[in-house]
């Protein structure tokens, strides 16, 4: 039944919105009709009469058809007319032939519009007048076909008040008589809405001998400069344009203008000729990381069979792209069009290699960046421009790949253009040779009920979370109580929870700093040391391996290394900058362990790039990164730091010395040949023979000078203390895997490069923030969100947390080997150790680096462990924390409320606590009764989360 | 599970079609049926009844295994190619499996083995993912397996949780994806072939009895009252739910000795091979006998990029006979019929050897074994061409595999279920039920 009911809603909201529609159109007319032959009121041109043309004439008389010859769309072309002459004549009634054509009766052919026509006496009216006061059409408007949705969202916009106009890009250079450049422009609005108004904004250019404009296309006359003046409402923005070479041709090139068709038609993709093997015994380099290895695949490869230079228009790889012959991957592109074009041209000049010194790209810019639309069906085109090793720009465009993460919120098509669907967010990235870009675009519909609300702040964290919810239109939760704060902060930074007496007088504490009193408490305790010791120890895999000769005694000395540093508070690049160039005995100095639990010089190479940068580059091993920017070169730049790192045996058995052979290469699988050493993503440095290229690389690997250390570091931290960071998972920071807010990101990592790398400064930053501190009750606006931090989310207590917390409630003792009696889980060194608790709550291994060796989620194993196993039932008993109570003359109740605050933080509730007193009647034993309260109390979900 | 009352449709039925208005008429619907059909937000949507497979026990052999060395011998294919083993004759007439599956080849009429599966992902994690979920892996979403999908569509049967994996979970694609986690695999956490195997915690701990665990319960849902009224998170919801499989599991004796090994006598022991290959099918076995509806195993590490010859004699034999074992075993106790068997790997290996001695990664063709379950007996579906480097005829990819498999199960692999953020997602995005593979 609930069903039923549900259903019986949905019909009627479909209609409301066409119902609105119409009042609304009504509106905005007015009611002048009867008033004809008396004084004229000259309709304004953008208001009334624009969308009238745009929503019933321009589809037929525009850009994309003109029929009888007629083009509307301009004044110019207006005036000029088509086949039966002019259809817009200012001021003349009688013989403006579009006015003749509305007004027809309505069963004639030629009344226009032929569907949905004849139009509405006021929009007739419109016309009327407005032909009748002289047809004022601002210069430069050129008129384009727009639904009624679009013009509904339109009108919805014209009431905003615009705040910014912009164009990209910012400048346009033209060089070769080829060569053209897109433009859009974009205006915000004081709710932060962006709307793409290059349809709808005023043009003009101050030169027309040098460029010519074409739809929002320019391309150049001559050599010399113009200024495409655009203006906007109250707004005027200005777009210089450079011309050079414009008489040069530039003949078709492989590099620059066949291998990305090839991407773009999507022949060299994983599942096509870009597999590793080809496909059809043709194979193509994966997204065109070998233009070498392409040409010869092409030209040579199997003779001339490929490739036809008496007809270049039947060549094979012509004939089987427009599918002329059979082509598993069936048609690509239409013959004639610019992708044919660009390949029969390269043909007809005979198939040539590039010369060695041709322009390489080397920056791609996917513009705008970041929008927030409003209404389904809104809409933004984009424009990719391609930087090259030669100073020129290019419009890519046409040749970009563009897609979308979420398509439910966001479509794109081929030639970048946005439209928004259903509220949400989505991450649309372009790709143009080994180049991916992405902006963030954020949905919302335009019929939300919201009102930006003023909150109170702690700290930088806070305003940069509250911009990003603004944008969603959402609301975060309120701020969490005393009790939930207290129990929170403790589980997250020391691993504990507070014991009875804390809460007590944090409680009856009236001060408002107490919350930053005890963060900062916590900070200092020995716990919060062993906490990170752990994290790291899993990101360094501290585990004993006797295949790779990790005796326990190295696991010891690496984990007491690490410990010792993170609780002497020594900076996180003194650190890592230690343990990357690390040379000795593995256990005179532990730090060298790093180089003895991993000793393949490519995993290390992988491992350093996903721990301290928080990338997976494992794919570019064997060819460019599919989802990344990381080509092949990329990684064995990289893995050329490692490549001489020595490893020999020492005196003891169990030991081995790590040292600087000097000497050393790794070859590129392609060339064969080993590559310069080269940051990821940074420069080549310059090294001196018989320099540790290791030390090179920490030199610069934990310095601001690698933007993505300090970035991973603090999303680290961030996703300790959320569950989930601002880029999820940690380890896989990719284009295609976007921070969900890139602002707060930015500004935790410039904050951590300011206090040096001193994390106890950012954690404290993080925990005195008020986004950590927010409830996890929902609101209406945030029940449904779970990436962008605007309420807190129920956490699990990870493996090793649970065994302590479970251990200090029931006090009694964990014993774990190789530890003292009593130990915390946290201490345990070693990764291989574990226990049945230890696994089944998913405590990592550390056989590998990844995040996703900590495993979080529920299931069967857990209920029936904390049911039926030791670590509830036994270790109840062997505390003895209720017969001890009862034994100091407590009564149930005071039991029942000491237990509470000593497995909630919290005192019972009245009806709680009436229900189990009550439960405790006609009980044999009272102990008894008391330890089921207790086991209640351990298996139950307020207890095993963090909330 | 999903017994809210909704017709079914037709399987060609896009949603765009289900949406158009005029159909309302053509279909006879009344308006209510329509609403209904509405309120279910415009999902596909599709009643799952057990199929003729009533349960799967999915064999998962990690690292991607051979082909050549398995299924798919290429004796005629020169040395670099062929490989270091011979091949043998089978029960069906004319086709050869290696030397390594003699055991198989003797109950080759029982199963269908294709050699003609086929995708495009040849690294671990991404094969695997295809395997497990049917599934391309996707940036933006991550797909619940197919044990996951079982789960969510029948729920439990006779008090066993329905996804079962042995020894483990064995790897991240093996769990719920977009799922709610209550549909995640329940991990043995031991294997069955040591000696001292059993899974823990079953049974009431010593000195509870039945009574005083009934009123620990109740006390649990009085203290948990509170944060399950204020609180809403799929983790919480999962965990409750596990409480409740917990519960049935630990009320039942029959559920319980599903898991107990010492209940098979030795004999049955030996004869599946007393390997980690062999008790672990044998508890394969043991278990959807007693009522899982989904078991997924591993065995071995096929990652043989060096020295293939011993690495398989390693993994190969006890492999060969344990399935062999299985699919006979099942077949005498007159399960093989309603039992559906399939043994995969994330993908082959090349077709060259290389110089290592080993084989890589080769997605593009490889062998998989089916059997039972209304799966036909007693044929090769497919070939790969003569040095096993593509398919030859009747490619299977992924997509077609799962919805065949599905399709056993009595599962409409069309139907749509609701990721995050009202999203609807096919089961299985465009696959076809290969007819071919049917009994």
């Amino acid at each position: 039944m609930r069903l039923m009911s549900k259903g019986l809603w949905v019909l009627p909201t479909i209609y409301i919105p066409l119902i609105t529609l119409f009042a609304e159109a009504n509106k905005t007319i007015p009611s002048v009709t009867k008033k004809v032959n008396v004084a004229v009121i000259a309709p304004d041109f953008h208001r009334e009469v624009r969308p009238i043309l745009e929503s019933t004439c321009i589809q037929c008389h525009g850009i994309e058809k003109q029929k009888g010859g007629l083009r509307l769309d301009t004044l110019a072309n207006a005036k000029k007319g088509g086949d039966s002459g002019s259809a817009l004549i200012p001021g003349n009634l009688e013989d403006s032939l579009l006015l003749d054509r509305i007004f027809l009766p309505a069963d004639d052919d030629e009344i226009m519009p032929p569907e949905n026509g004849p139009l509405s006496p006021a929009q007739q009216d419109i016309l009327k007048r407005w032909i009748k006061a002289g047809g004022h059409w601002p210069q430069g408007v050129q008129l384009f076909p727009h639904s009624e949705r679009e013009l509904a969202l339109r009108n919805i916009a014209n009431n905003k008040k615009l705040v910014e106009l912009a164009v990209h890009p910012a400048q346009i250079s033209l060089s070769t008589k080829e060569d053209f450049n897109s433009f859009v422009i974009v205006a915000k609005y004081d709710d932060d809405i962006t709307r793409d108004v290059t349809r709808e904004s005023t043009l003009s250019l101050s030169n027309n001998s040098v460029v010519r404009m074409e739809n929002n296309l320019i391309y150049p006359l001559k050599d010399g400069n113009s200024t495409l003046t655009v203006s906007f409402q109250n707004r005027k923005i200005e777009l210089p344009i450079m011309v050079q070479d414009a008489m040069v041709e530039r003949p078709v090139s492989f590099n620059l203008d066949v291998m990305p068709v090839f991407l773009k038609a999507g022949c060299n993709t994983g599942s096509c000729h870009g597999s590793a093997r080809g496909q059809d015994r043709f194979m193509l380099s994966l997204f065109g990381y070998d233009a070498k290895g392409d040409h010869f695949r092409i030209t040579r490869e199997q003779g001339t069979r490929r490739i036809n230079l008496a007809i270049p228009e039947e060549s094979m790889l012509v004939e089987k792209a427009i599918a002329a012959v059979p082509h598993t991957g069936g048609k690509l592109f239409e013959k004639n069009s610019d992708h044919w074009n660009t390949l029969v041209g390269w043909l007809k000049r005979g198939a040539p290699e590039d010369p060695k010194d041709i322009a390489k790209p080397t920056n791609l810019e996917l513009l705008p960046r970041s929008l927030l639309l409003e209404g389904r069906g809104a809409r933004q085109q984009m424009t990719v421009v391609a930087h090259y090793s030669d100073g020129s720009t290019r419009d890519v465009t046409s040749l970009s790949v563009f897609q979308s993460n979420n398509d439910v919120s966001v479509n794109v098509d081929k030639g970048g253009l946005i439209t928004a669907d259903k509220r949400g967010e989505a991450f649309i990235t372009a790709r143009f040779g080994v180049f991916t870009k992405g902006t963030q675009v954020i949905v919302i519909p335009e019929d939300l009920k919201y009102k930006k609300p003023i909150l109170p702040s702690n700290n930088y964290i806070d305003q940069l979370v509250y911009d990003k919810l603004h944008k969603l239109r959402i609301y975060p939760s309120e701020i969490c109580s005393d009790e939930v704060f207290l129990r929170r902060v403790y589980l997250d930074v020391v691993g504990a929870v507070p014991n009875v007496e804390t809460i007590s007088t944090f409680i009856a504490d009236q001060s408002p700093d107490k919350r930053e009193r005890a963060v900062d408490e916590l900070l200092s305790r020995k716990e919060f040391t062993e906490m990170w010791v752990m994290k790291f120890a899993e990101l360094l895999q501290i585990r004993t391996d006797d295949n790779n000769g990790v005796s326990y005694k190295s696991t010891l000395l690496y984990f007491n290394w690490i410990k010792d540093r993170i609780a002497n508070n020594v900076p996180m690049d003194q650190i890592v900058r230690d343990l990357l160039t690390a040379k000795g005995g593995t256990f005179v100095s532990p730090a060298t362990n790093y180089y003895q639990i991993e000793r393949d010089n490519l995993k290390i190479t992988e491992n350093v790039a996903q721990v301290f940068m928080g990338m997976r580059i494992q794919c570019a091993q064997c060819h460019d990164h599919p989802f990344d920017q990381w080509t092949q070169d990329d990684y064995y730049s990289f893995a050329s730091f490692f490549s001489q790192v020595g490893r020999k045996q020492a005196a003891d058995p169990r030991e081995s010395v790590i040292y600087n052979r000097n000497t050393g290469e790794i070859n590129h699988p392609v060339h064969k040949k080993p590559m310069p050493p080269k940051f990821l993503g940074g420069e080549t440095p310059e090294i001196k023979k018989g320099t540790d290229r290791r030390q090179v690389l920490a030199d610069w690997l934990a310095s601001p000078d690698n933007p993505f250390f300090a970035r991973n570091l603090a999303n680290i931290v961030w996703s300790h203390f959320f569950g989930q960071g601002i880029i999820e998972p940690v380890d896989d920071v990719r284009i295609s895997n976007p921070p969900s807010n890139p602002e707060l990101l930015d500004q935790l990592a410039s904050r951590f490069t300011e206090y040096k790398y001193d994390f106890r400064k950012l954690v404290r930053d993080v925990c005195t923030s008020r986004i950590y501190q927010l409830s996890t009750r929902t609101n209406p606006s945030n029940e449904d969100d779970l990436r962008n931090f605007a309420r807190a989310q129920l956490r699990r207590m990870r493996a090793e947390v649970l065994l302590d917390v479970v251990s200090q409630v029931t006090k009694t003792k964990n014993k774990f080997q190789g530890l003292p009696l009593g130990a915390r889980a946290l201490q345990i060194a070693d990764g291989r150790f574990t226990n049945y608790f230890l696994t089944t709550f998913g405590r990592a291994t550390r056989e590998t680096v990844c995040s996703c060796e900590v495993v979080m989620e529920p299931n069967l194993s857990q209920a029936l462990h904390l049911l039926n196993g030791d670590v509830t039932n036994s270790r109840i008993t062997q505390g003895r924390i209720v017969q001890a109570m009862l034994k100091e003359g407590k009564d149930p109740e005071t039991v029942i409320e000491n237990l509470y605050l000593r497995c909630y933080s919290r005192k019972p509730r009245a009806d709680e606590k009436a229900n189990l007193l009550a439960s405790l009647d006609g009980e044999e034993s009272l102990e008894s009764a008391l330890n089921d309260i207790f086991w209640a109390l351990l298996n139950s979900k307020e207890f095993i989360f963090n909330h | 599970m999903n017994d809210t009352k909704c017709f079914e449709l037709p399987s060609h039925f896009s949603r765009r079609e289900f949406m158009h208005v005029g159909f309302i008429g053509g279909l006879g619907l009344t308006l209510a049926d329509f609403l209904q059909m509405k309120a279910k937000g415009a999902q596909k949507f599709y009643n799952s009844k057990e199929g003729t497979a009533k349960s799967v026990i999915h064999i998962y052999l990690p690292g991607g295994m051979a082909h050549q060395e398995s299924w798919d011998p290429k004796p005629y294919a020169p040395l670099e190619y062929r490989g270091p083993f011979r091949s043998i004759p089978t029960k069906i007439p004319g086709v050869h499996f290696s030397e390594q599956f003699k055991e198989s080849a003797k109950i080759a009429d029982k199963i269908t083995v294709c050699r003609s599966m086929s995708h495009g992902e040849a690294a671990h994690e991404r094969g695997t993912h295809n395997m497990f979920t049917g599934y391309r892996p996707s940036p933006a979403l991550s797909y619940p397996s197919i044990g996951s999908v079982v789960s969510h569509e029948f729920g439990s049967r006779d008090s066993l949780p329905p996804y079962v994996c042995i020894p483990k979970v064995p790897n991240e694609f093996a769990g719920s994806g977009y799922l709610s986690s209550s549909f995640g695999p329940f991990g043995l956490g031991g294997d069955p072939a040591k000696p001292d195997f059993q899974v823990r915690d079953l049974a009431m701990p010593k000195g509870i009895s039945e009574d005083r665990f009934s009123k620990r319960r109740s006390l649990l849902n009085t203290v948990d009252d509170h944060f399950r009224q204020m609180e809403k998170s799929d983790a919480l919801s999962s965990m409750d739910n596990f409480y409740n499989d917990a519960y049935s599991l630990i009320s039942s004796k029959e559920a319980r000795e599903a898991f107990d090994m010492s209940k098979e006598s030795d004999k049955i022991k030996d004869r599946y091979g007393k390997n980690e290959a062999g008790q672990r099918m044998l508890l394969s076995r043991r278990l959807v006998e007693s009522g899982v509806r989904f078991v997924s195993m591993t065995y071995g590490g096929w990652d043989m990029h060096a020295n293939i010859e011993k690495g398989f004699q390693k993994y190969g034999p006890n492999l060969d006979k344990a399935f062999a074992t299985l699919i006979s075993d099942l077949d005498e106790r007159g399960l093989l019929d309603s039992t559906l068997v399939m043994m995969t790997s994330e993908f082959g290996r090349t077709p060259k050897i290389n110089k290592t001695n080993g084989r890589d990664h080769y997605p593009r063709v490889f062998s998989i074994a089916l059997a039972g379950g209304g799966i036909a007996r007693g044929q090769v579906y497919g070939s790969s061409d003569a040095f096993a480097t593509a398919p030859e005829e009747n490619p299977l990819s992924v997509e077609d595999l799962a919805t065949t498999v599905y399709d056993r199960l009595g599962i409409v692999a069309d139907k749509e279920l609701m990721a995050p953020g009202d999203r609807p997602i096919e089961i299985v995005d465009g696959g076809k039920v290969v007819k071919e593979l049917l009994a």
